[in-house]
């Protein structure tokens, strides 16, 4: 039993919405669906859908935030006030503004900011709709938005959260398993170079429940990873064949 | 070793190469003793060399760069200039043909408006200072016939170091003067309206990621196709 004594887990290990416990939601993605924007991205792990807008590299302002020797990053996490079942304030919240500076350090390990000095890369994140795991599915959909801006950085980043629900460890929770289950382990890793980005826990694990969490997030973000390049292949190869109809 | 081949289309992250690897694109980042991609880009191999050109790129000033800049203010001894870049670009007074006497902003103004359009060249850029300005030069002063378009950072840098000769081609054909900003801004200008709009539409025609395959023969027979739609129309 959970927390609230909801059961999230039944006899056979199937869990609420019918996935096994390694088992990711179905994933889409898409970029470039923003025209004003220089690079954009939309995602969404299940009911999860979060829109991510990049502009920039540009002038910053006000001009006394920038830095001398790179660019700085602002990050904007929000979640429309239609995302949830009950309305949500539009005012950015504690929670928010704390979301948009982990997730701001976390591409930060990415980007190639001393390219660009005196000047400012603004990525803004809208959740469109809350399910759970709403902080990878940004960092996914930022960093594709990145690339789709032609922003150097290392690597592309992909997340998922892991979490635990009647003792059991499930992969990439919903909402239902966030709030009801014991624990909530949100990772997020530049895959090609094996490096993790974000690494937060909410709740207990054992060393052992720990070591296992990692190896499914591990596994479930290589699978992440591959759609996103997938879907940037995409875009230009769409824009190739649109070419040779005409 | 090579992991990529001639005109491959890499990722951030994507391994390029291991071990020794000759490029000057600051597009290729080093690990270790392996060569990773940090754009999306297309790869050119040439004997060894590598060079990544990204699908999208912001515009960084260098000195000698020829740009189409748009003035967007005027101060007491400069005009600031829009060169489709992060760092907006500053034209003194004194690197014009005015003299710094005479520098008011009243004669400021009537020189060069808001909204202006000019071709200038880059002298000086350092990352800690704006980059300067000039409009001393052959064919270098404000732009007042024709059209200016901007294109897509990739397509620019291709016709401005490859393909030329697609640019001449497209200006031999449509009879107008054609000239490739390093900002990806482009000035067409000296034929009849309907060939400067020709010209542009076969610029955009060859703007697009796949453009390297798009010849030159392909690209003339599109302007004769639409020139001929278009005098059929008017005549």
């Amino acid at each position: 039993m959970g927390k609230t004594g909801l059961k999230l887990i039944d006899e056979n290990g199937i869990r609420i919405d019918g996935r096994k416990p390694d088992q990711l939601r179905p994933i889409s993605m898409d970029v470039g669906v923003l025209k004003n924007a220089q690079g954009s991205a939309l995602v969404s792990y299940g009911k999860t859908t979060v829109l991510a807008a990049v502009y920039g590299p540009r002038e910053a302002l006000p001009r006394h935030m920038t830095l001398p020797d790179r660019a700085i990053l602002r990050v904007r996490y929000h979640m429309a006030p239609f995302s949830t079942t009950e309305r949500k304030s539009p005012a950015p919240t504690r929670r928010e503004v704390e979301l948009s500076k982990v997730i701001r350090e976390s591409l930060e390990a990415s980007v190639f900011t001393e390219l660009y000095p005196r000047t400012t890369i603004d990525i803004f994140i809208e959740v469109l709709q809350a399910d759970g795991g709403t902080r990878t599915t940004s960092l996914t959909a930022a960093s594709m938005a990145l690339a789709d801006a032609g922003i150097p950085m290392k690597d592309l980043i992909a997340g998922v959260a892991v979490g635990k629900v009647n003792g059991k460890l499930v992969l990439d929770i919903n909402e239902a398993e966030d709030s009801g289950g014991e624990a909530d382990m949100p990772v997020a890793m530049m895959p090609n170079l094996g490096k993790i980005v974000l690494l937060q826990l909410n709740g207990t694990l054992t060393r052992d429940e720990f070591k296992e969490a990692m190896k499914m997030s591990i596994k479930a973000i290589k699978e992440i990873y591959l759609i996103q390049k997938q879907t940037l292949r995409d875009k230009y190869a769409k824009m190739t064949e649109e070419e040779k109809e005409e | 070793m090579l992991y990529v081949q001639q005109r491959d289309i890499v990722l951030p992250g994507d391994l390029i190469a291991e071990g020794k690897l000759e490029t000057t694109s600051i597009y290729v980042y080093k690990e270790g003793n392996r060569y990773y991609s940090s754009v999306v880009g297309m790869v050119e191999v040439k004997d060894d060399k590598i060079a990544l050109t990204p699908m999208e790129h912001a515009y960084i000033p260098r000195p000698n760069d020829m740009v189409i800049g748009l003035i967007t203010d005027v101060g007491p001894t400069y005009w600031e200039v829009d060169i489709n870049s992060p760092y907006e670009g500053q034209l003194p007074v004194g690197e014009t043909i005015l003299r710094q006497t005479q520098a008011t902003v009243d004669t400021l103004r009537k020189f060069l408006g808001i909204g202006d359009q000019v071709l200038l060249k880059v002298i000086a850029f350092d990352r800690l200072k704006d980059p300067v300005l000039s409009m001393r030069g052959k064919g270098l002063g404000k732009i007042t016939v024709g059209k200016v378009i901007e294109i897509s950072s990739m397509t620019a840098s291709i016709l401005l170091f490859r393909k030329r000769s697609l640019v001449e081609t497209i200006a031999k054909e449509t009879g107008t003067a054609i000239f490739v900003g390093n900002n990806a801004r482009i000035w067409i200008s000296g034929g009849e309206p309907l060939m400067e709009d020709l010209a542009i539409l076969a610029l955009k025609k060859i703007d697009t990621p796949d453009m390297s395959s798009i010849s030159i023969s392909d690209i003339v027979d599109y302007i004769r196709e639409e020139k001929a739609k278009r005098v059929k129309q008017n005549g």
